[in-house]
């Protein structure tokens, strides 16, 4: 069964894909926190990352996403976010300071998010 | 440190290579900390004087008045809107009154009658020095103003935008009938939901308290109040919840504290802590409620035995919306706004918090208060 990691550090948010997913078949572990989640990263070896951006700090997973990549594992990250609106900037995937495969803003339909799923998990 | 650039625009070579000798690479001290670097510049007509402006910028102008190619105010002219941002020094040897109320009008702050001493010239940039800082302080405190604003409002929107994030994720489970047909299925979903509007309409009711605390408008009315009294109404308050997890709370308080006090102020702080030591605790935990008339201040100590905090997360305690989060937090619900508010009510007191804490062994505020009775 293929395993997914979801960090993010809203409880309500987590339990909803992981509802989601799980009913899809597929095994849920989850993070609050980019170190909880790193951790759970090593210890899980899951096959793909639901990350959000978090707000604790404004780039939390967006430092995650680097360090994970910095250390070669192409795992692959599905990334969301609810502050590029806030903002009012524009964030996106880049090699560099958005090494992610994909990049959603929140709230993603759920379709969307499925068929992302469905993308990187064969 | 920072710099300030000076330009000497006078025909005179001597009197050029003057200031650039006294000022050039000068260190001035400001306010007991700031220090400032001065470099100096210089041109020796009207000319070359506004060309050098228009393409470096400088802080200060010092300006001879009378050049060979147009005289001091015709440079001031010249510059135009330039000039503002300039603080421009008149040397002249003959500064009449009629050119110096002229000069002072075009935009001139100083005189610097010629000839004039090293020591004399030092003073006179001090002092346009200092009023160049003060501005700089001044334009600086205004952007962090605005930035610390803005943070607050892009976090408040993201604090806004959660909970209805989460209520309608969970109401569309519910429409594709995720859990089954069985309503029973969707218990926790629908207590969830709750929780959260009920957590967004209290981060509302926070944010109104505080908007009121800060902007002063806030009706105060000091009457003498009995501390004990409403530390035994905030126990009351937080029963349940405590109950609920079987955390016991104790006072400990002589019969009798009296302190002058806004009784809906105090039912704020009082509130504020025991509910925090009951929500951050362990179950079967312990809340200690401990009040103390000292000299002449009072001591209000509010102790759990909960999940206390590393000296990391304690540095970001009351900071708006700045809740620890982790695998302990993720089930205790709060507004970010809870710490903030206790510290700025405590500030209209006068008094200070102090924070001590131990990762999964417990919290202790502590407020001392200056008692004004």
């Amino acid at each position: 069964m293929a395993k997914i990691l979801l960090v993010d550090d809203d409880k309500d948010f987590v339990e909803i894909n992981k509802m989601l997913l799980e009913k899809e078949g597929y095994q849920i572990v989850v993070g609050y926190n980019p170190t909880e989640g790193y951790e759970l990263l090593k210890k899980e070896n899951p096959d793909l990352l639901i990350l959000d951006v978090m707000m604790v700090e404004p780039d939390d997973g967006f430092a995650m996403a680097q360090k994970i990549r910095k250390e070669k594992n192409n795992i692959p990250i599905i990334m969301l976010t609810s502050v590029s609106k806030v903002t009012g900037m524009k964030f996106d995937k880049d090699d560099e300071m958005v090494p992610v495969n994909d990049f959603f803003e929140k709230p993603v339909a759920k379709e969307t998010l499925l068929q992302a799923v469905k993308k990187y998990i064969k | 440190m920072s710099f300030l650039k000076v330009l000497v625009i006078d025909d005179e070579p001597g009197m050029r290579m003057g200031v650039e000798r006294t000022l050039d690479g000068e260190k001035l001290e400001f306010f007991g900390t700031d220090l400032v670097e001065v470099s100096v510049a210089s041109a020796g007509t009207g000319a070359e004087g506004i060309e050098k402006i228009n393409s470096d910028g400088f802080d200060i102008l010092f300006l001879d008045y009378k050049l060979p190619d147009m005289n001091g105010l015709e440079v001031i002219e010249a510059l135009g809107d330039r000039a503002k941002d300039l603080i421009i020094i008149m040397i002249t040897a003959y500064a009449s009154i009629e050119v110096a109320i002229d000069a002072t009008k075009k935009g001139a702050y100083d005189f610097l009658p010629k000839p004039f001493t090293p020591g004399e010239l030092k003073i006179v940039t001090k002092k346009a020095a200092e009023r160049i800082l003060l501005a700089r302080k001044n334009e600086q405190l205004a952007h962090e103003k605005k930035q610390v604003r803005f943070e607050f409002i892009r976090v408040l929107g993201h604090e806004l935008k959660a909970p209805l994030a989460a209520v309608e994720g969970y109401l569309d489970l519910m429409e594709s009938k995720t859990l089954g047909e069985n309503i029973e299925s969707y218990e926790k979903i629908l207590k969830r939901s709750s929780v959260r509007l009920n957590q967004m309409r209290k981060l509302i009711v926070d944010l109104l308290d505080m908007t009121k605390i800060e902007s002063g408008k806030k009706d105060r009315k000091l009457v003498e109040l009995n501390l004990r009294e409403v530390a035994e109404n905030a126990i009351e308050l937080a029963g349940p919840s405590a109950l609920a997890r079987k955390i016991k709370i104790e006072l400990d308080s002589p019969e009798k504290l009296v302190m002058k006090a806004d009784s809906g102020e105090l039912d704020m702080i009082f509130n504020n802590l025991v509910s925090n030591a009951v929500k951050y605790n362990r179950d079967e935990g312990k809340v200690m409620v401990r009040l103390e008339k000292l000299e002449e201040q009072i001591k209000i100590q509010v102790s759990d035995t909960g999940i206390g905090m590393t000296e990391e997360e304690q540095k970001k305690l009351f900071k708006e919306f700045s809740r620890i989060r982790n695998a302990k937090t993720a089930d205790i619900l709060g507004s970010g706004l809870g710490l903030s508010i206790l510290k700025r009510l405590v500030e209209l007191y006068e008094g200070e918090i102090l924070v001590d804490s131990v990762p999964d062994q417990g919290t202790t505020f502590t407020l001392i208060i200056p008692n004004k009775e």
